[in-house]
């Protein structure tokens, strides 16, 4: 985890986002010059903005959940005053549009920060709050990801089977034509068929 | 992939190959598509970025000029270049083979099922190509009969060896014989024309004596 470019992006006002690693470093790390709030799942919102202000707040009250989200988001606000709060959550792919909407009114507070992780594909409801987010591990997260890669699995089984064709026709010269011909296609579609079974579809 | 297994791969490939277009220099052939099968995996070493220009299919153009000198070494030389891409291709990260122009990967397979370099699943693919080798290695080296049987041999064809005379007669008495030697004997075949409209063939085994 590159920790230093990362408290760098912090400092900058970015938020964070790593693929497929581990937060609880980067918390502690950080959590010794900012306020932080490690919440283990995004969702849901509500009870995720409760531990949030309890985490922050003085005064331990109980009687957070009667609030809705907007006075919650308030409170949270309030209590902050102005310090630099940065919020850890893994899964940002697991985030709900309507979650996804409340941690965006959130980042419109300038000392609010985002330190996030995730593991699977990101779905488009989520991008516009995702392209708010630094992408730690870029060329980890290119390779996991096949983005740039060109997949020629139907024109490799084909060249095999042709090849197998051949070999087959080569092979069985002492056969009649006819069978060798029926018998060399038979056979190339058998091979490109076991290809697609054993190296299953793309 | 691990080395073994692009050389193993380079091959078979390049067995099949002098197989199917009965390529000379056979064992020359071998060792070239074997050693040039690394080639790209050094000239990596060397650049210090690995899948980097040694996997470009650029090289494709110095290797293929050379079948202007020798077709057999040429051939050689470009099978065992392009078995280590085709073969690359089947790994996790793939083969940049149009690289530099395009850094974009040419994969095979679903991300889950591609090899691992030094997995089991590499060994795995090598002690696969060794055992595509060995009936490879007959049809290539000839010795094909070990496994279909030398039913090609055992056919002999027997045909009128003196000149075809201008006489009208020719065409009704050209005779073409054919026989199966299952038995692998020789045979004592004797032609014995009793009249114009009648003619006997006589096939005896020879004594292996004499």
């Amino acid at each position: 985890m590159n920790l230093i470019h990362a408290e760098l992006c912090i400092k900058d006002g970015k938020n964070v986002i790593y693929y497929n690693k581990d937060l609880s470093q980067c918390y502690k790390n950080l959590k010794q010059n900012f306020t932080c709030v490690y919440l283990d799942e995004p969702v849901p919102v509500k009870s995720r903005l409760i531990n949030a202000i309890l985490a922050i707040s003085k005064d331990q009250t109980p009687t957070l959940s009667r609030f809705t989200i907007i006075e919650l988001i308030k409170i949270l606000v309030t209590e902050l005053e102005n310090r630099r709060l940065i919020i850890f959550f893994n899964h940002f792919d697991r985030l709900t549009p309507r979650s996804a909407h409340v941690y965006q009114q959130l980042n419109s507070y300038k000392n609010i920060i985002f330190v996030c992780n995730f593991n699977q594909d990101i779905t488009p409801d989520l991008y516009p709050f995702f392209k708010t987010f630094e992408l730690m591990n870029k060329e980890e997260y290119r390779l996991a990801s096949g983005e740039n890669e060109i997949n020629i699995t139907y024109a490799a089984y084909a060249l095999i089977s042709g090849t197998c064709f051949f070999i087959y026709l080569k092979a069985a010269s002492y056969m009649l034509i006819a069978t060798m011909l029926i018998g060399g296609v038979w056979f190339a579609l058998i091979i490109y068929r076991t290809l697609i079974y054993a190296g299953g579809r793309i | 992939m691990r080395s073994y297994t692009h050389i193993a791969a380079a091959i078979l490939f390049y067995m099949i190959l002098a197989f199917l277009l009965e390529l000379g220099h056979f064992l020359l052939g071998l060792i070239l598509a074997a050693w040039i099968s690394v080639f790209p995996d050094l000239v990596d070493r060397l650049t210090g970025k690995h899948r980097g220009i040694g996997h470009s299919l650029l090289w494709f153009i110095p290797f293929s000029s050379l079948f202007i000198f020798n077709v057999d070494i040429g051939a050689a030389i470009l099978v065992g270049f392009l078995s280590h891409l085709f073969m690359d291709t089947f790994t996790v990260h793939g083969c940049p083979a149009l690289y530099p122009i395009l850094e974009t990967n040419f994969v095979c397979l679903a991300k889950k099922r591609r090899i691992k370099t030094g997995t089991k699943m590499d060994k795995a693919v090598f002690v696969f190509l060794i055992f595509l080798i060995v009936p490879a290695a007959l049809f290539a080296t000839g010795n094909h009969a070990l496994i279909i049987g030398d039913e090609e041999n055992s056919t002999a064809f027997a045909t009128r060896t003196s000149p075809t005379t201008s006489s009208p007669y020719t065409i009704k008495n050209d005779v073409t014989l054919n026989f199966r030697l299952d038995e692998a004997t020789n045979k004592n075949v004797t032609v014995e024309r009793i009249n114009e409209n009648m003619t006997t063939i006589l096939v005896k085994d020879m004594d292996p004596g004499g």
